[in-house]
């Protein structure tokens, strides 16, 4: 099947899970893969962009090599099988013009988790405080990778995390299937093996399971202490961090909760992380 | 007899080119020297009958590569005898030689049966050290650091290897210029200028260096292969035999051309050679790392 099926999210909502799953999915080995050597690359890769391009956008601004993402897609889109990573948002939050060709994109598998969490787990990756990390999430200007000179990924406009998540679970014409995070922890067979069904991937039960148990939080962190994760920032301690749900009402202040809900609300509540009377999930 | 106009004719990585307007950037050829290769205006077809490979803005074929990118120009170079040029209404002169010498120029070097490499080249006692890295592995901002330690420089970005008739591989000189972030022209530290942007929409400026420029081909001593890394410390390995193979190809400039270029085989020839007589020494950079350090590592790693 051609067209590449894009494995979507904010940043810290289960995509590099999934990834190390879908590399031990289809490596199929006795032994856990590497996690310094996941497959599906985020598509924002400088390299990866240049190649099939034949320029360097490092000579190109920002608006023009934003214009050049869906041709680019097209030339990745040949292969078969194709995944890539993307924490870009599917349109662009200011100018509203398509970052994904649809004729490139076979599908697309989201990966959301409840933005309180989110915040906790963001705000340690960046290595900002919690409102910081607060404040990213509710600004609609939001990128990653976009200061500090030549970076090795392409700046990424995210928006703030209730137009990343419409941007992608709303788009018209994009066959998307959504996975909570929440739902991977508490239902991990279930879950993956209904994603693998989705994008067409093998979904024998052993074979699944086998895969899981290699991807396991307590591997890839086994993994992470024993010789670093190449994808970590120097302000993540530890990527692989806590790995579960509700951490949140350890850190958040009752401020720093209502600062979330009242920006997210509308998106948390149709998720399922506000309940009807408005209180947190 | 009449003479002939006057034209424009420059030296870089060894050849000889000439140009229908100036080039500023590029060392004047001796007066004399045969022409190599001749950039110049000319219609270019917009699709190429015969492609192999195409990219997003490049399509390949044997023989002749055409690249282009929207508002700036279509380029087509032709047996590694020419660069034709198409400009788009309202480009200026300054983005068509910048993007000439990008990727017209790496399938030019290509056709010709050279090697370039996506490096930077300074020249050292024991002869051209050469950083190699993707864009953003911080080849640049290491070649301009020991250039202000007083070491002459080959080449930016683009380094070309050439074998000598004894099977040695040489580094030609390329054109006197950085292109730098400026976090790195900060970090370098003050410059009597500001440096110009490279392009007025880009950050990215423009560092002349006529001044320690290395105007003749030397003998390859040592390729440091950069690689940015999220870790703290710089890492360094020596890598052997076939394991060379591997990053030198990945960062032959423009190596996606090859295949459609039906020059990919040839080219792997002479990378195995390369790998066969060079030291190659890999450098993990932390991201954030501070350049001091790393220029003192990398002068240790390679005996300065």
């Amino acid at each position: 099947m051609s067209g590449i099926v894009w494995l979507a999210s904010f940043p810290k909502s289960g995509n590099t899970w999934f990834r190390a799953f879908l590399t031990n999915l289809i490596a199929n080995k006795r032994d856990p893969a590497d996690i310094n050597a996941l497959n599906f690359v985020n598509f924002s890769s400088r390299q990866h962009f240049d190649e099939a391009l034949g320029w360097e956008t490092s000579d190109l601004p920002l608006e023009a090599v934003n214009r050049l993402r869906p041709h680019v897609q097209e030339v990745l889109a040949r292969g078969e099988n194709v995944f890539y990573k993307a924490h870009e948002a599917f349109t662009h939050p200011v100018s509203g013009e398509p970052m994904f060709s649809l004729g490139a994109t076979r599908a697309a598998l989201y990966f959301i988790r409840n933005p309180l969490d989110v915040a906790v787990s963001f705000s340690a990756h960046i290595g900002k405080d919690v409102d910081e990390a607060i404040k990213q999430m509710n600004n609609r200007k939001a990128h990653l990778a976009a200061s500090g000179g030549l970076r090795p990924q392409l700046a990424q406009p995210l928006g703030d995390w209730s137009w990343h998540v419409r941007s992608w679970v709303d788009a018209p014409g994009l066959r998307v299937h959504v996975i909570r995070y929440e739902d991977m922890l508490a239902r991990t067979q279930e879950v993956f093996t209904a994603a693998c069904r989705f994008a067409g991937l093998p979904d024998e039960t052993e074979r699944v399971a086998l895969a899981l148990e290699h991807s396991s939080f307590e591997q890839l962190q086994k993994q992470e202490k024993a010789k670093g994760f190449d994808e970590a920032n120097r302000s993540d301690k530890l990527f692989f961090r806590s790995g579960r749900a509700g951490s949140w009402r350890e850190v958040l202040s009752p401020g720093q909760v209502a600062r979330i809900v009242d920006c997210h609300g509308e998106v948390m509540r149709r998720f399922g992380y506000l309940g009807p009377d408005g209180s947190c999930l | 007899m009449p003479s002939d106009p006057p034209s424009n004719r420059y030296t870089v990585y060894g050849l000889t080119v000439e140009t229908w307007i100036p080039f500023p950037e590029l060392q004047p050829a001796l007066p004399g020297a045969a022409v190599d290769a001749v950039f110049r205006l000319g219609e270019v077809p917009a699709e190429l009958a015969d492609c192999r490979h195409r990219g997003a803005r490049f399509q390949a074929a044997p023989g002749r590569l055409l690249a282009w990118l929207d508002k700036i120009a279509r380029y087509l170079a032709v047996d590694g005898r020419e660069i034709i040029v198409q400009p788009e209404a309202g480009a200026t002169e300054s983005d068509l030689r910048l993007f000439l010498l990008c990727s017209p120029m790496g399938a030019l070097l290509l056709q010709r049966g050279l090697l370039p490499l996506h490096a930077s080249a300074v020249a050292t006692p024991r002869g051209a050290a050469v950083f190699m890295g993707a864009s953003g592995a911080g080849k640049s901002t290491l070649a301009a650091s020991f250039h202000r330690r007083g070491f002459r420089v080959l080449a930016d970005d683009i380094s070309v290897v050439r074998f000598a008739p004894d099977g040695a591989p040489w580094v030609m000189p390329g054109l006197p210029q950085f292109k730098l972030w400026p976090d790195a022209v900060a970090r370098l530290g003050s410059t009597a200028d500001e440096p110009a942007r490279l392009r007025p929409q880009v950050e990215k400026r423009a560092v002349p260096f006529w001044d320690r420029f290395h105007p003749e081909p030397l003998p390859l001593d040592h390729i440091v292969f950069l690689r940015p890394s999220r870790k703290s410390e710089i890492e360094v390995d020596r890598l052997s035999g076939i394991d060379r193979v591997p990053p030198l190809l990945r960062n032959t400039y423009r190596a996606q051309f090859l295949p459609g270029l039906g020059i990919a085989a040839s080219c792997f020839e002479s990378v195995s050679r390369l790998a066969k007589s060079v030291k190659v020494t890999r450098v993990s950079r932390p991201l954030d790392g501070e350049q001091d350090s790393m220029a003192d590592r990398v002068a240790a790693e390679i005996g300065l």
